[in-house]
């Protein structure tokens, strides 16, 4: 298991290294720097400013500086708050904020779409049937920022229940949460349904049907189980779902979270918290499927015998 | 034969045709915007600011007094043109990249399906907003941003279909003839996987169009004069509070098309592609 474990992360390290390398050179080739602003500065301002963020050196250079620098944990001043704070600061703040966003989605889509799924299969082609697999198609289409409105309108607005944004208090998580959640709640009835179908049409499961257990039994206590390993593997999707959901969420609801800062960075061409985001995703995601991988491999022993 | 069957079974499928025939009208709404409505999308009248929905404005009007209906049409050309183009690049690139990797296998195919995997753990609409750092946010540009991010899940459909039908009888004929890989791939293989690949494509459209609505409602789409459904909610989004119809309109009618398709995408799939089911 161990040997196992070092592998995944031997992988790993340079999928981030490839990552970094090629965020930072996207940054130095795209054109407009973030010192282009509405009116030119003058000569001296603007070679000072380049000195201090050491674009009068060259480029390979640069990347040297950058990458040691990063692996010591420091992701550079960023650009848009000249004033100096660091794009490590601004992660150090923000991060916990979306991790707990994250992770009350991830939470929350397995407490609602397990059931779903397993409702769905269990009395197939019934109106709960119908209606769990209704609720994944809209579910997949119905865009964020529509679902985000409705549910400010209804229950901020109109009823005045809970606060429409800014983040206090767990009554301000519910409709960033709600919002975040649908998308992956989907995702997670979906797979389960189809899953637990294709366990219930293996030779085990008739083999318990044959020896007169319920049908109930059969579900729940023969194949279930195995049903449930492919939905471990949505653990990734599900992060990549809230990454790029937690822009538009963290947008609406005023959240102070990575999304926003994402989002804001790339329109002010704030090069160096871009980097810093995008490599701070990238570990997040590789994360992830590490431990896809490793659930999957505890909870089947073919997969690590096979390694 | 089989394939009448299909589409007998598909004509059956009434939801599927209701998707249809929605997706079609939408698209036809969107093509005659001129001659349906008699406003323009961009013609102010400053009297009429912010109304809500009228007999002469079905969908009332925005902040500058602009008839929202016309926009919402004017915003159905901009989205299904970006997501249909967005949808045949994917497809494109993808088609071309699944085959080229299925059908040559051994490292290369080892190399390629590397690349894939990279890109697919990454969260793909991630990938687009860096790529419109690039590339920029024009039409073009959005285009372009989204199929790279599209033609992945295409590239590991088509390999895997490739890998099927490599191993038929009739290609290894063909390869006994000695014909050249090139054309045993277009005249032999790529046609025996069409159905999936129009599956895929169906369900392509309503993805793009939603990725460049996110795109521009987050404020890094498409940027004015241009207005897609995104760009519309982004501007509906603002004013919500007061003026909700300006979100609900646009949104209604994104999430209605975008239901459309999928439906439409499921009753595709029953047709062409049985082995799914």
């Amino acid at each position: 298991m161990i040997v196992y474990l070092f592998k995944r992360i031997m992988i790993a390290v340079p999928t981030l290294f490839a990552l970094m390398t090629i965020t930072f050179f996207i940054m130095k080739i795209v054109p407009g720097g973030p010192f282009d602003g509405e009116k030119a500065l003058p000569d001296e301002v603007k070679a000072n400013l380049e000195a201090k963020y050491r674009f009068d050196q060259p480029i390979w250079k640069q990347y040297a500086e950058y990458v040691s620098n990063v692996v010591q944990g420091d992701f550079g001043p960023s650009y848009r708050y000249l004033g100096g704070r660091n794009v490590d600061e601004i992660i150090y703040d923000s991060f916990p904020v979306s991790a707990l966003l994250g992770f009350y989605s991830i939470f929350l889509s397995v407490l609602i779409g397990l059931p779903l799924g397993v409702m769905a299969a269990y009395r197939k082609n019934s109106w709960i049937d119908f209606s769990a697999m209704f609720l994944a198609i809209a579910g997949v289409s119905l865009p964020n920022f529509l679902l985000a409105s409705i549910l400010v309108l209804v229950f901020s607005v109109y009823l005045e229940w809970l606060p429409p944004a800014l983040w206090e208090g767990w009554s301000s998580a519910v409709l960033p949460v709600a919002t975040l959640s649908v998308r992956p709640i989907a995702l997670v009835a979906r797979l389960t349904r189809a899953s637990l179908l294709e366990t219930l049409n293996t030779d085990y499961v008739r083999t318990a049907r044959a020896k007169g257990l319920s049908t109930f039994k059969v579900v729940f206590k023969h194949a279930l189980k195995n049903a449930l390993v492919p939905v471990v593997t949505l653990l990734g999707p599900l992060t990549a779902a809230i990454i790029t959901g937690s822009f538009v969420v963290e947008m609406i609801f005023a959240i102070p979270g990575m999304g926003k800062h994402f989002v804001s960075a790339v329109t002010d061409r704030d090069y160096t918290l871009i980097m810093g985001l995008t490599i701070v995703y990238g570990i997040l995601v590789i994360l992830a499927n590490i431990v896809v991988d490793l659930m999957y491999a505890w909870i089947d022993p073919r997969i690590r015998l096979q390694e | 034969m089989s394939m009448q069957r299909g589409m007998q079974r598909f004509l059956k499928n009434r939801v599927a045709v209701g998707a249809a025939v929605f997706v079609l009208f939408v698209c036809l709404l969107a093509i005659l915007a001129p001659y349906v409505t008699s406003y323009s999308f961009e013609e102010q009248n400053i009297e009429h600011r912010l109304f809500g929905p009228t007999a002469e404005h079905p969908m009332g009007t925005d902040s500058l007094g602009r008839d929202l209906f016309s926009r919402v049409l004017y915003g159905a050309r901009v989205s299904m043109a970006v997501g249909i183009a967005t949808a045949l690049v994917s497809v494109l690139f993808g088609t071309f990249f699944g085959a080229v990797s299925g059908y040559v296998g051994g490292w290369v195919d080892g190399l390629m399906m590397r690349v894939v995997d990279m890109f697919y753990i990454f969260p793909s609409l991630l990938f687009a907003v860096l790529l419109t750092v690039i590339i920029g946010n024009g039409l073009g540009g959005i285009v372009l941003a989204l199929s790279f991010v599209g033609w992945i899940n295409i590239a590991r459909l088509v390999r895997g279909q490739v890998l099927q039908v490599k191993e038929m009888l009739h290609v290894e004929a063909a390869r006994a003839m000695g014909l050249s890989s090139q054309r045993i791939v277009l005249r032999h293989v790529l046609p025996m996987i069409w159905g999936p690949v129009i599956v895929a494509l169906t369900f392509q459209i309503p993805a793009s169009i939603i990725s460049e609505s996110f795109l521009s409602f987050i404020g890094l789409g498409l940027q004015p004069p241009h207005s897609s459904w995104g760009t519309l909610a982004n501007e509906g989004w603002r004013g919500m509070r007061s003026y909700p119809h300006l979100i609900l309109f646009p949104g209604a009618v994104l999430f209605a098309t975008m239901l459309a398709f999928q439906f439409l995408g499921d009753g595709l799939r029953d047709w062409l592609d049985p082995k799914e089911r």
